[in-house]
């Protein structure tokens, strides 16, 4: 088996191609909701989105739905999922409860939504370091055997998102290490933990290209980057408002 | 808005910060090499890749809040209002996400605006000590 992530860049802390490598290994196994191959087609048409000829169309529209078309895809997904997929890799601003309440099936349920936004962004944002950095694409993991787990935490309930959340008082004994033991967490990272995988995905991610969760809330610390806190906060605003992310 | 020859002032190498990441964002590989070199020569390449990596996370995070519709919290709300409406944040299509607040308390948040950031950091702090 191939074995991913091997940069020769000395430069390169040790702990992103670690953290990368753990995320592709999430993505490669059955999920709680999609099968393996499925993640993997998620992952797949996350990349078609990047040069979609319609999502570009829709980009440039007032409403996204006033342009008809179809998207350039590779896999067997069905056209709504593809069509979801790619909005949120190219007009995740404009999303909206409306259009996700309309979406949901019994086949595509809240929780299918929440996994497959995690493999979505998950390799949205190691493309991105990527071409930065002017190295080709990571070449997308083989799936793992097994079926999907479909358990859905019983401590989810609304809190005002679109989808419900499961916050730190509300955890089973499962999932007790869900957010690193931290007794409080943002809506951003509740936001994921219907599905907990996608929970850890995040976290796994956000600790190696950000910082540790518990140096998140801490602002005299940089986790030890080359770059102070004011710059990586100043990187982090200028994506934020580039995507137009009120929160 | 803020004009964006403004945006860098106060940051370090702001200016580089700011060009290598939006060249990241909008992809154009010639923009992304020369970026990243003037990066590399003002900061050096361990920054770089740090920016890089930031980028990246920041990539994934605002299309988690869009794409659940995660509201900010009250409090929050209450103290960022002058900076949200100052840096014209609140015309942002997810503002729509979180509740609005009646004008008592953006009376209240504007008043609070010379003490956000000093709040804001406090608030922070109290998370992280519980």
């Amino acid at each position: 088996m191939n074995r991913h992530f091997e940069y020769t860049d000395p430069n390169i802390r040790e702990d992103l191609p670690e953290a990368y490598r753990k995320a592709w290994n999430v993505i490669a196994q059955p999920g709680f909701w999609w099968s393996a191959e499925d993640k993997i087609a998620i992952a797949e048409e996350s990349r078609n989105a990047t040069d979609c000829d319609f999502c570009h169309q829709r980009a440039e529209a007032l409403s996204p739905n006033s342009v008809k078309g179809s998207h350039h895809h590779s896999t067997n997904l069905s056209a709504n999922v593809v069509d979801v997929v790619h909005r949120i890799a190219r007009d995740a601003s404009r999303l909206s409860a409306n259009w996700l309440e309309g979406l949901f099936t019994e086949e595509f349920t809240d929780a299918h939504y929440v996994e497959l936004l995690g493999v979505v962004v998950a390799v949205i944002s190691v493309d991105n370091f990527h071409i930065g950095l002017g190295l080709p694409l990571e070449q997308l993991p083989s799936p793992l055997t097994g079926e999907p787990n479909r358990r859905r935490p019983s401590g989810a309930k609304p809190h005002g998102a679109w989808v419900p959340m499961v916050m730190p008082t509300d955890l089973e004994a499962i999932d007790n290490d869900m957010y690193d033991g931290m007794p409080e967490t943002g809506n951003v990272i509740a936001a994921m933990s219907l599905v907990p995988d996608s929970v850890k995905l995040l976290l796994i991610l956000s600790g190696a290209q950000y910082l540790a969760p518990r140096d998140v809330a801490n602002p005299a610390t940089n986790g030890g980057r080359a770059l102070n806190r004011s710059q990586i906060e100043f990187v982090a605003g200028r994506v934020s408002a580039h995507n137009q992310c009120f929160y | 808005m803020v004009d964006d020859e403004q945006i860098p002032e106060g940051v370090e190498a702001g200016v580089e910060l700011r060009n290598f990441a939006d060249a990241i964002l909008m992809q154009p590989a010639e923009e992304i090499v020369r970026t990243r070199k003037q990066l590399v020569e003002k900061l050096g390449e361990p920054a770089m890749i740090d920016a890089a990596a930031v980028v990246g996370n920041f990539q994934r995070m605002v299309r988690i809040a869009d794409s659940t519709g995660i509201p900010l919290d009250e409090p929050v709300l209450m103290i960022s209002q002058s900076i949200r409406e100052d840096l014209g944040i609140n015309n942002f299509n997810a503002s729509a996400n979180s509740p609005k607040l009646p004008l008592l308390k953006r009376i209240l948040g504007r008043l609070m605006a010379p003490f956000a950031a000093t709040m804001l950091k406090k608030m922070a702090a109290s998370r992280q000590s519980k």
